[in-house]
């Protein structure tokens, strides 16, 4: 499978090429960056840090599409909506790993998913996405006896909490039950908080060292308990994720679909 | 419903007196013990106790399936071919909970299915049995790219190893890639043993304390980390569990069923 990889030269679009180039039944097929980069006519491997592929970084995003199967975006909200339009208009599948697209962009998104298959998920991880589908389904089957707890660890830079996969698994955990997260969120315990309110989805948050990411969902009823944990160990994490999505769309009708959609947790 | 119990003196077979003898619906009638041990004679309800309730523990288990609409066995692995082949005889459903057994006896048990129904039941936990489902929905879509290990814990008394527990756990992520268990399994490790073999599932032991017991699935990725974990702190729950698959089997066909079909989860 041929894959084009737009925004090559980002962070992410360095570790993609260096995924894809590694995936046995795919090939990297092109590598954009935006006018003026100083990457354009690099070689697209040699400058991801792999030995050099004999393409050259463009920036005629057209081309790029017109020369293979399927494109991963993990870029900027503006560029993003524009390659939306371009696979539409080419018939290209699409792979969209941005965020913070503004409600122009995202509808940009949706209207190119009624003429050509999009994947697009704001966490691409395989593991991730696993942990949202299975947090739902458990809380929907474990009913109200069962005490649903959240936590996480991120590296000790990280500003906002609790993270936004955090906040992601207790809305799943939220919707399993029929219910609003914002009714039931317990974020905050401090000093006398009486017992545990009934139906309450419970948050702890713990920050050091270099920890990349690593969520837990407790779900504890009386003498036992399950729990499911995702560590995420590196950001290639997402590109093993959109790798997968990638496979997953050839030959897939038009249509927006989520990363639950790729790893068939319905 | 008359339930009988075979090994109605250990720490599960007591649990399941106070259950049954508590449960609306249930009768009990009568429970063994290992034959010449100290218990025969005493009154079933009273060593587990109970007020007594005026049967004898006794060490004849053909008398008490006669006298049974079903049994329930938590007794030792050496009796469970015997028992299997009065299944066979007088048709009497049985709740099999005993593990540790061999080949011999696992043969015993899928030949007595032919003419009595046989729950198979290693473990009677329902949090458990639905944890085997993630386990095995889990393993599927992340497949042997991600490496499998088991890690269970167990009470200082198991005397055997890998209980029946862990090979549960162990049989599920070899159903979620479509292995056969036996084929993969790496239940040993000590010297240089070398670098993984890949698609192996590999199974770590620990044993300690008194009553908690726990399994955890762990599957490694390059990039991330997948786990789900069980943790129970009370045996009743297993007497529950057992029970529940006891009420359930009775009128059944002859045939060989699993925990997982009693709960609903197949």
């Amino acid at each position: 499978m041929k894959i084009g990889v737009v925004g090559c030269g980002g962070r992410m679009g360095r570790i993609l090429v260096s995924a894809i180039a590694a995936a046995e039944g795919c090939e990297i097929a092109g590598g954009t960056e935006a006018p003026l980069s100083p990457l354009l006519g690099q070689d697209v491997g040699a400058q991801a840090g792999l030995a050099p592929l004999g393409i050259a970084v463009g920036d005629d995003a057209q081309a790029l599409f017109r020369a293979v199967d399927v494109v991963v975006d993990f870029t900027a909200p503006d560029a993003t909506a524009r390659h939306a339009g371009l696979a539409a208009e080419m018939s290209v599948p699409l792979i969209a790993g941005t965020t913070g697209l503004a409600a122009n962009e995202q509808k940009a998104v949706e209207d190119a998913a009624r003429k050509v298959a999009i994947v697009q998920a704001a966490n691409m991880s395989v593991g991730v996405n696993l942990l949202l589908g299975l947090t739902e389904e458990t809380a929907a089957r474990l009913g109200d006896d069962y005490d649903i707890e959240i936590l996480e660890m991120h590296h000790r830079h990280k500003v906002d909490a609790p993270s936004g996969t955090a906040l992601a698994l207790g809305r799943a955990a939220a919707k399993g039950r029929g219910v609003e997260l914002d009714a039931v969120a317990k974020r905050v315990r401090d000093g006398h908080t009486g017992p545990r309110r009934a139906g309450d989805i419970g948050f702890a948050t713990l920050r050091g060292g270099d920890v990349a990411g690593e969520h837990t969902v407790i779900f504890a009823t009386e003498a036992s308990r399950i729990e499911i944990v995702h560590k995420a160990i590196s950001r290639s994490v997402f590109a093993g994720g959109a790798l997968r999505a990638a496979l997953w769309l050839d030959g897939k009708p038009p249509g927006l679909y989520s990363m639950r959609d790729v790893l068939g947790l319905g | 419903m008359k339930i009988g119990i075979f090994g109605c003196g250990g720490v599960v077979g007591r649990l399941l007196v106070r259950e049954v003898v508590a449960t609306e619906g249930c009768e009990l009638s009568g429970g063994t013990g290992r034959p010449g041990g100290a218990l025969i004679g005493v009154d079933v309800g009273e060593q587990a106790g109970l007020e007594p309730v005026g049967l004898a523990v006794s060490d004849d288990p053909r008398a008490l399936m006669a006298a049974s609409d079903v049994i329930i066995d938590f007794s030792l692995a050496p009796a469970t071919v015997q028992h299997m082949l009065l299944a066979a005889e007088t048709g009497c459903a049985v709740v099999l909970g005993t593990t540790g057994f061999g080949a011999d006896a696992q043969a015993a048990v899928d030949r007595a299915a032919a003419d009595a129904a046989i729950v198979e039941a290693p473990n009677t936990s329902p949090n458990f049995n639905y944890l085997l489902v993630l386990i095995e929905r889990i393993s599927g879509v992340l497949g042997d790219e991600y490496d499998a290990e088991v890690l269970s814990m167990a009470e200082r008394r198991l005397p055997f190893a890998p209980s029946g527990t862990t090979i549960e756990v162990a049989k599920a992520v070899a159903a979620g890639r479509g292995v056969n268990l036996d084929d993969v399994i790496e239940k040993v490790r000590d010297g240089v043993i070398g670098p993984r073999p890949p698609g192996v599932i590999g199974i770590a032991i620990v044993r300690g304390g008194r009553i908690a017991g726990g399994q955890r699935a762990i599957f490694a990725g390059d990039d991330e980390v997948v786990e789900v974990a069980y943790r129970s702190t009370d045996p009743a729950i297993y007497a529950k569990g057992a029970v529940a698959a006891a009420r359930w089997v009775v009128g059944k066909p002859p045939a060989k069923y699993s925990m997982r079909e009693v709960f609903g989860l197949a």
